[in-house]
Protein backbone atom coordinates (compact mmCIF):
# COMPACT_ATOMS: atom_id res chain seq x y z
CA UNK A 1 0.00 0.00 0.00
CA UNK A 2 1.60 3.13 -0.93
CA UNK A 3 0.97 6.27 1.20
CA UNK A 4 -1.63 8.60 -0.11
CA UNK A 5 -0.67 11.42 -2.03
CA UNK A 6 -0.60 15.40 -0.73
CA UNK A 7 -1.93 18.43 -2.12
CA UNK A 8 1.36 19.61 -3.22
CA UNK A 9 2.51 16.13 -5.15
CA UNK A 10 -0.97 16.61 -6.59
CA UNK A 11 0.03 19.85 -7.93
CA UNK A 12 3.30 18.85 -9.28
CA UNK A 13 2.03 16.00 -11.54
CA UNK A 14 -1.04 17.85 -12.60
CA UNK A 15 0.20 19.24 -15.55
CA UNK A 16 1.96 15.57 -16.72
CA UNK A 17 -1.92 14.31 -15.35
CA UNK A 18 -3.68 16.53 -18.06
CA UNK A 19 -0.96 15.56 -20.63
CA UNK A 20 -1.47 11.88 -20.09
CA UNK A 21 1.78 11.99 -19.77
CA UNK A 22 2.10 9.59 -16.50
CA UNK A 23 2.51 6.15 -15.50
CA UNK A 24 -0.69 4.22 -14.29
CA UNK A 25 0.72 4.13 -10.36
CA UNK A 26 0.84 7.65 -10.21
CA UNK A 27 -2.35 8.40 -12.25
CA UNK A 28 -4.22 6.06 -9.79
CA UNK A 29 -2.90 7.72 -6.91
CA UNK A 30 -3.94 11.34 -8.04
CA UNK A 31 -7.34 9.84 -9.39
CA UNK A 32 -7.65 8.66 -5.43
CA UNK A 33 -6.15 11.83 -4.07
CA UNK A 34 -8.94 13.94 -6.25
CA UNK A 35 -11.57 11.79 -5.21
CA UNK A 36 -11.18 12.83 -1.19
CA UNK A 37 -10.21 16.25 -2.14
CA UNK A 38 -12.34 19.02 -2.76
CA UNK A 39 -9.78 21.82 -3.55
CA UNK A 40 -7.75 19.16 -5.76
CA UNK A 41 -10.74 18.14 -7.65
CA UNK A 42 -11.70 21.39 -8.23
CA UNK A 43 -8.48 22.85 -9.43
CA UNK A 44 -8.58 19.96 -12.04
CA UNK A 45 -12.29 19.94 -12.92
CA UNK A 46 -11.10 23.87 -13.76
CA UNK A 47 -8.41 23.06 -16.03
CA UNK A 48 -10.21 20.86 -17.94
CA UNK A 49 -12.62 23.05 -18.20
CA UNK A 50 -10.51 25.57 -18.95
CA UNK A 51 -8.47 23.62 -21.84
CA UNK A 52 -11.82 22.45 -23.14
CA UNK A 53 -13.38 26.09 -23.47
CA UNK A 54 -9.55 26.93 -25.15
CA UNK A 55 -10.16 24.76 -27.98
CA UNK A 56 -13.64 25.69 -28.79
CA UNK A 57 -12.78 29.74 -28.71
CA UNK A 58 -14.56 31.55 -32.06
CA UNK A 59 -12.35 32.34 -35.11
CA UNK A 60 -11.66 36.27 -34.94
CA UNK A 61 -12.73 37.97 -37.78
CA UNK A 62 -11.12 41.13 -39.06
CA UNK A 63 -12.45 44.73 -37.83
CA UNK A 64 -11.73 46.05 -41.27
CA UNK A 65 -10.90 44.75 -44.98
CA UNK A 66 -7.56 43.29 -45.12
CA UNK A 67 -7.60 42.87 -48.72
CA UNK A 68 -6.86 46.11 -50.41
CA UNK A 69 -3.55 46.38 -48.54
CA UNK A 70 -2.63 42.83 -49.55
CA UNK A 71 -3.33 43.14 -53.21
CA UNK A 72 -1.51 46.47 -53.24
CA UNK A 73 1.57 44.61 -52.15
CA UNK A 74 1.64 41.67 -54.19
CA UNK A 75 -0.08 43.47 -57.28
CA UNK A 76 2.63 42.51 -60.22
CA UNK A 77 3.88 46.06 -61.67
CA UNK A 78 3.37 46.82 -64.86
CA UNK A 79 7.18 47.14 -66.03
CA UNK A 80 8.90 43.81 -66.13
CA UNK A 81 12.02 44.45 -63.86
CA UNK A 82 15.37 43.21 -64.67
CA UNK A 83 16.83 41.66 -61.74
CA UNK A 84 13.85 39.03 -59.68
CA UNK A 85 15.33 39.02 -56.10
CA UNK A 86 12.69 39.74 -54.09
CA UNK A 87 11.10 36.73 -53.34
CA UNK A 88 14.50 35.74 -52.32
CA UNK A 89 15.03 39.09 -50.04
CA UNK A 90 11.83 37.59 -48.50
CA UNK A 91 13.95 34.34 -47.02
CA UNK A 92 16.21 33.99 -44.22
CA UNK A 93 15.62 35.79 -40.80
CA UNK A 94 15.05 39.79 -40.06
CA UNK A 95 18.62 39.78 -39.51
CA UNK A 96 19.74 38.97 -42.74
CA UNK A 97 16.92 40.36 -44.37
CA UNK A 98 18.06 43.81 -43.44
CA UNK A 99 21.43 43.33 -43.83
CA UNK A 100 20.74 42.83 -47.74
CA UNK A 101 18.28 44.98 -47.63
CA UNK A 102 21.30 47.54 -46.90
CA UNK A 103 23.41 46.40 -49.56
CA UNK A 104 20.13 46.92 -52.16
CA UNK A 105 19.94 50.27 -50.77
CA UNK A 106 23.95 50.79 -51.45
CA UNK A 107 23.72 48.94 -54.31
CA UNK A 108 20.60 51.03 -56.12
CA UNK A 109 22.44 54.16 -54.62
CA UNK A 110 25.47 53.38 -56.30
CA UNK A 111 23.78 52.48 -59.63
CA UNK A 112 21.97 56.18 -59.67
CA UNK A 113 25.40 57.75 -58.94
CA UNK A 114 26.89 55.37 -61.97
CA UNK A 115 23.82 57.02 -64.39
CA UNK A 116 24.82 60.54 -63.58
CA UNK A 117 28.42 60.20 -63.76
CA UNK A 118 28.01 58.88 -67.45
CA UNK A 119 25.85 60.90 -68.45
CA UNK A 120 27.88 64.12 -67.13
CA UNK A 121 30.75 62.11 -68.93
CA UNK A 122 28.97 62.00 -71.97
CA UNK A 123 27.93 65.54 -72.12
CA UNK A 124 31.44 66.73 -71.88
CA UNK A 125 32.65 64.68 -73.89
CA UNK A 126 30.49 64.12 -77.11
CA UNK A 127 31.08 67.29 -78.19
CA UNK A 128 34.25 66.12 -79.54
CA UNK A 129 33.04 63.02 -80.99
CA UNK A 130 32.12 63.18 -84.45
CA UNK A 131 28.31 62.72 -85.40
CA UNK A 132 28.89 59.72 -87.65
CA UNK A 133 29.89 57.89 -84.54
CA UNK A 134 26.75 58.81 -82.55
CA UNK A 135 24.57 57.52 -85.64
CA UNK A 136 26.74 54.35 -85.20
CA UNK A 137 25.72 53.90 -81.52
CA UNK A 138 22.34 54.35 -82.52
CA UNK A 139 21.90 52.08 -84.84
CA UNK A 140 23.74 49.17 -83.80
CA UNK A 141 21.48 46.14 -82.60
CA UNK A 142 21.25 45.73 -78.82
CA UNK A 143 20.79 42.19 -77.68
CA UNK A 144 19.00 43.28 -74.31
CA UNK A 145 16.75 45.95 -76.30
CA UNK A 146 15.38 42.57 -78.18
CA UNK A 147 15.26 40.45 -75.55
CA UNK A 148 14.11 42.37 -72.79
CA UNK A 149 10.49 43.42 -72.98
CA UNK A 150 10.73 46.37 -71.38
CA UNK A 151 8.25 49.86 -72.14
CA UNK A 152 11.40 50.83 -74.34
CA UNK A 153 10.38 48.32 -77.07
CA UNK A 154 7.45 50.01 -77.76
CA UNK A 155 6.18 49.54 -81.09
CA UNK A 156 6.63 52.67 -83.27
CA UNK A 157 4.57 54.10 -85.49
CA UNK A 158 5.31 55.43 -89.04
CA UNK A 159 3.59 58.86 -89.36
CA UNK A 160 5.29 59.50 -86.09
CA UNK A 161 8.72 58.43 -87.72
CA UNK A 162 8.22 60.41 -90.19
CA UNK A 163 7.40 63.14 -88.72
CA UNK A 164 9.88 63.42 -86.19
CA UNK A 165 13.17 62.43 -87.78
CA UNK A 166 15.68 65.01 -87.58
CA UNK A 167 16.40 66.48 -91.02
CA UNK A 168 20.57 65.88 -90.98
CA UNK A 169 20.78 62.40 -90.13
CA UNK A 170 21.80 60.08 -93.12
CA UNK A 171 18.99 57.74 -94.32
CA UNK A 172 20.71 54.17 -93.50
CA UNK A 173 20.50 55.32 -89.59
CA UNK A 174 17.57 57.89 -89.92
CA UNK A 175 14.90 54.88 -89.08
CA UNK A 176 16.71 53.39 -85.89
CA UNK A 177 17.48 56.61 -84.63
CA UNK A 178 13.37 57.99 -84.97
CA UNK A 179 12.15 54.76 -83.55
CA UNK A 180 14.04 55.16 -80.53
CA UNK A 181 13.05 59.21 -80.32
CA UNK A 182 9.53 57.87 -80.91
CA UNK A 183 9.13 55.13 -78.86
CA UNK A 184 10.82 57.69 -75.63
CA UNK A 185 7.23 58.98 -74.48
CA UNK A 186 5.51 55.57 -74.14
CA UNK A 187 7.79 54.66 -72.46
CA UNK A 188 8.26 57.20 -70.35
CA UNK A 189 4.13 56.95 -69.84
CA UNK A 190 4.55 53.97 -69.00
CA UNK A 191 7.56 54.11 -66.31
CA UNK A 192 5.76 57.42 -64.67
CA UNK A 193 2.11 55.49 -64.29
CA UNK A 194 4.11 52.56 -62.39
CA UNK A 195 5.98 55.48 -60.14
CA UNK A 196 3.03 57.03 -59.22
CA UNK A 197 1.30 53.78 -58.48
CA UNK A 198 3.79 52.26 -56.16
CA UNK A 199 4.15 55.67 -54.60
CA UNK A 200 0.73 55.66 -53.71
CA UNK A 201 1.24 52.23 -52.32
CA UNK A 202 4.74 53.57 -50.78
CA UNK A 203 2.82 56.44 -49.05
CA UNK A 204 0.25 54.57 -47.87
CA UNK A 205 2.64 52.10 -46.16
CA UNK A 206 4.79 54.38 -44.59
CA UNK A 207 3.52 54.41 -41.18
CA UNK A 208 4.21 51.03 -40.89
CA UNK A 209 8.12 51.13 -41.96
CA UNK A 210 11.15 51.77 -39.95
CA UNK A 211 11.28 55.63 -40.62
CA UNK A 212 15.39 55.01 -41.37
CA UNK A 213 14.35 52.55 -43.46
CA UNK A 214 12.21 55.20 -45.29
CA UNK A 215 14.95 57.96 -44.92
CA UNK A 216 17.25 55.82 -46.76
CA UNK A 217 14.87 55.12 -49.53
CA UNK A 218 14.09 58.99 -49.77
CA UNK A 219 17.45 59.73 -50.68
CA UNK A 220 18.56 56.97 -52.76
CA UNK A 221 14.99 58.09 -54.69
CA UNK A 222 16.70 61.49 -54.75
CA UNK A 223 19.59 60.30 -56.23
CA UNK A 224 17.89 58.64 -58.99
CA UNK A 225 15.52 61.45 -59.66
CA UNK A 226 18.54 63.48 -60.00
CA UNK A 227 19.79 61.68 -62.44
CA UNK A 228 16.91 61.06 -64.82
CA UNK A 229 16.90 65.22 -64.69
CA UNK A 230 19.98 65.31 -65.65
CA UNK A 231 19.19 62.86 -68.64
CA UNK A 232 16.36 64.32 -69.58
CA UNK A 233 18.23 68.05 -69.32
CA UNK A 234 20.73 66.20 -72.02
CA UNK A 235 18.51 64.64 -74.11
CA UNK A 236 16.75 67.64 -75.04
CA UNK A 237 19.87 68.75 -76.28
CA UNK A 238 20.55 65.42 -77.76
CA UNK A 239 17.32 63.87 -78.76
CA UNK A 240 18.43 61.55 -80.53
CA UNK A 241 21.29 60.24 -77.93
CA UNK A 242 20.98 56.56 -77.63
CA UNK A 243 22.90 56.34 -74.99
CA UNK A 244 21.03 59.19 -72.89
CA UNK A 245 17.57 57.01 -73.88
CA UNK A 246 19.07 54.35 -72.25
CA UNK A 247 20.71 56.00 -69.19
CA UNK A 248 17.00 57.73 -68.66
CA UNK A 249 15.53 54.49 -68.90
CA UNK A 250 17.61 52.76 -66.64
CA UNK A 251 17.37 55.32 -64.23
CA UNK A 252 13.35 55.17 -64.29
CA UNK A 253 13.80 51.41 -64.15
CA UNK A 254 16.16 51.66 -61.04
CA UNK A 255 13.33 53.86 -59.15
CA UNK A 256 11.03 51.51 -59.78
CA UNK A 257 12.72 48.87 -58.80
CA UNK A 258 13.64 50.61 -55.15
CA UNK A 259 9.95 51.45 -55.15
CA UNK A 260 8.96 48.23 -55.68
CA UNK A 261 11.23 47.05 -52.79
CA UNK A 262 10.28 49.60 -50.47
CA UNK A 263 6.28 48.74 -51.31
CA UNK A 264 7.13 44.90 -50.51
CA UNK A 265 9.01 45.69 -47.19
CA UNK A 266 8.04 43.86 -43.87
CA UNK A 267 6.03 45.71 -41.68
CA UNK A 268 7.74 47.32 -38.22
CA UNK A 269 6.44 48.18 -34.96
CA UNK B 1 -0.63 35.32 -30.14
CA UNK B 2 0.41 38.88 -30.28
CA UNK B 3 -2.50 40.34 -28.04
CA UNK B 4 -3.11 43.67 -29.96
CA UNK B 5 -6.16 43.54 -32.68
CA UNK B 6 -4.56 46.35 -34.40
CA UNK B 7 -1.23 44.69 -34.64
CA UNK B 8 -2.99 41.07 -35.63
CA UNK B 9 -4.30 42.06 -38.71
CA UNK B 10 -1.27 44.37 -40.16
CA UNK B 11 0.21 40.86 -39.49
CA UNK B 12 -2.68 39.36 -41.62
CA UNK B 13 -1.71 41.05 -43.99
CA UNK B 14 1.67 40.17 -43.83
CA UNK B 15 1.23 36.59 -43.79
CA UNK B 16 -0.75 36.60 -47.16
CA UNK B 17 2.00 38.68 -48.55
CA UNK B 18 4.61 36.16 -48.00
CA UNK B 19 2.07 33.17 -48.66
CA UNK B 20 2.14 34.87 -52.03
CA UNK B 21 6.00 35.05 -52.08
CA UNK B 22 6.51 31.30 -50.93
CA UNK B 23 3.66 29.96 -52.99
CA UNK B 24 6.25 28.53 -55.06
CA UNK B 25 7.60 26.76 -51.69
CA UNK B 26 4.22 25.06 -51.22
CA UNK B 27 4.59 21.30 -52.54
CA UNK B 28 1.60 19.80 -51.49
CA UNK B 29 3.42 17.48 -48.95
CA UNK B 30 0.98 18.69 -46.45
CA UNK B 31 -2.65 20.09 -46.59
CA UNK B 32 -3.06 23.71 -47.98
CA UNK B 33 -4.01 24.98 -44.76
CA UNK B 34 -1.49 23.23 -42.46
CA UNK B 35 0.95 24.83 -44.77
CA UNK B 36 -0.67 28.38 -44.21
CA UNK B 37 -0.96 27.96 -40.50
CA UNK B 38 2.64 26.94 -40.28
CA UNK B 39 3.34 30.12 -42.07
CA UNK B 40 1.35 32.27 -40.23
CA UNK B 41 2.89 31.34 -36.44
CA UNK B 42 5.95 31.36 -38.22
CA UNK B 43 5.37 35.02 -39.20
CA UNK B 44 4.33 35.84 -36.06
CA UNK B 45 6.71 34.20 -34.12
CA UNK B 46 9.35 36.36 -36.53
CA UNK B 47 7.79 39.80 -35.91
CA UNK B 48 7.49 38.73 -32.16
CA UNK B 49 11.70 38.33 -31.89
CA UNK B 50 11.91 41.53 -34.04
CA UNK B 51 9.98 43.37 -31.34
CA UNK B 52 11.54 41.85 -28.41
CA UNK B 53 15.01 42.41 -29.74
CA UNK B 54 13.98 46.44 -30.15
CA UNK B 55 11.59 46.27 -26.90
CA UNK B 56 14.99 44.43 -25.04
CA UNK B 57 16.64 47.77 -25.57
CA UNK B 58 14.65 49.67 -23.01
CA UNK B 59 13.07 47.19 -20.58
CA UNK B 60 13.55 43.88 -19.24
CA UNK B 61 12.06 40.81 -20.94
CA UNK B 62 9.97 38.93 -18.71
CA UNK B 63 10.23 35.89 -21.15
CA UNK B 64 12.87 34.09 -19.22
CA UNK B 65 11.25 34.63 -15.96
CA UNK B 66 10.93 31.17 -14.07
CA UNK B 67 8.22 30.67 -11.75
CA UNK B 68 4.33 32.02 -11.57
CA UNK B 69 6.39 33.70 -8.14
CA UNK B 70 8.14 36.02 -10.74
CA UNK B 71 5.63 37.50 -12.74
CA UNK B 72 3.12 39.48 -11.88
CA UNK B 73 0.92 37.73 -14.55
CA UNK B 74 -2.74 38.43 -14.92
CA UNK B 75 -2.74 39.77 -10.92
CA UNK B 76 -0.58 42.51 -11.61
CA UNK B 77 -2.28 43.20 -14.96
CA UNK B 78 -5.11 46.15 -15.16
CA UNK B 79 -8.46 44.14 -14.93
CA UNK B 80 -11.68 46.52 -16.62
CA UNK B 81 -14.40 46.95 -14.40
CA UNK B 82 -16.48 44.27 -13.31
CA UNK B 83 -16.31 41.08 -12.46
CA UNK B 84 -14.78 38.18 -14.28
CA UNK B 85 -12.53 38.37 -17.25
CA UNK B 86 -13.54 36.00 -20.31
CA UNK B 87 -11.80 33.57 -21.40
CA UNK B 88 -10.43 35.75 -24.60
CA UNK B 89 -9.65 38.73 -22.42
CA UNK B 90 -7.84 36.55 -20.03
CA UNK B 91 -5.44 35.28 -22.25
CA UNK B 92 -4.56 38.69 -23.35
CA UNK B 93 -3.35 39.29 -20.44
CA UNK B 94 -1.13 36.41 -19.72
CA UNK B 95 2.54 36.77 -20.25
CA UNK B 96 4.28 36.51 -23.68
CA UNK B 97 5.77 33.34 -23.43
CA UNK B 98 2.77 31.76 -21.75
CA UNK B 99 0.34 33.37 -23.63
CA UNK B 100 2.30 31.69 -26.83
CA UNK B 101 2.96 28.00 -25.85
CA UNK B 102 -1.16 28.65 -24.51
CA UNK B 103 -2.55 29.61 -28.04
CA UNK B 104 -0.93 27.37 -29.77
CA UNK B 105 -1.58 24.59 -27.93
CA UNK B 106 -5.08 24.62 -26.14
CA UNK B 107 -6.20 27.15 -28.82
CA UNK B 108 -4.63 26.07 -31.96
CA UNK B 109 -4.10 22.09 -30.99
CA UNK B 110 -0.24 22.21 -31.73
CA UNK B 111 1.35 19.36 -30.02
CA UNK B 112 4.80 20.23 -27.70
CA UNK B 113 7.18 19.09 -30.10
CA UNK B 114 6.03 21.07 -32.68
CA UNK B 115 5.56 24.17 -30.44
CA UNK B 116 9.04 23.61 -29.08
CA UNK B 117 10.35 23.41 -32.72
CA UNK B 118 8.76 26.61 -33.43
CA UNK B 119 10.08 28.33 -30.73
CA UNK B 120 13.28 26.90 -30.18
CA UNK B 121 13.06 25.71 -26.74
CA UNK B 122 12.23 22.31 -25.02
CA UNK B 123 9.35 20.63 -24.81
CA UNK B 124 9.74 20.20 -21.06
CA UNK B 125 9.85 24.11 -21.33
CA UNK B 126 6.84 24.30 -23.58
CA UNK B 127 4.94 22.11 -21.03
CA UNK B 128 6.15 23.99 -18.08
CA UNK B 129 4.66 27.20 -19.99
CA UNK B 130 1.15 26.01 -20.65
CA UNK B 131 0.40 24.36 -17.23
CA UNK B 132 1.70 27.93 -15.97
CA UNK B 133 -0.56 29.50 -18.11
CA UNK B 134 -3.60 27.20 -17.09
CA UNK B 135 -2.50 28.16 -13.78
CA UNK B 136 -2.38 32.20 -14.43
CA UNK B 137 -6.31 32.40 -16.22
CA UNK B 138 -7.59 30.19 -13.78
CA UNK B 139 -6.95 32.69 -11.06
CA UNK B 140 -7.85 34.97 -13.75
CA UNK B 141 -11.00 33.99 -14.27
CA UNK B 142 -11.89 33.02 -11.05
CA UNK B 143 -11.44 36.61 -9.40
Amino acid sequence: MTTPMTCDQFADHLADYLEGDMDATTRVAMETHASSCAECVALLADLRKLTLNASSLPALSPSRDLWAGIAARIETPVVELKSAGTAERQNGNAERRTNRTSRVWIGLAAAGLVAITATVTHELTKRSVATPAIQTVAAAPKPEATAAPRPTAAAPTSDSASSESPSSAPSTSSASTTRLASSKPSAEQTYTAEISRLRTVLARRRPQLDSSTVAVVEHNLQVIDDAIAQCRRALQRDPASRFLMESLNDALDTKVQLLRTAATLPSTT
Amino acid sequence: MVNDRERAEELTQDVFVRAWDKLHLFRGESSFSTWLHRLTVNVVLNARKSEGRQRSRFEENDEDAGGMDALPGVVGMPLPPGDLLDLEDAITRLPPGARRVFVLHDVEGYKHEEIADMLGVTSGATKAQLHRARLLLREALNR
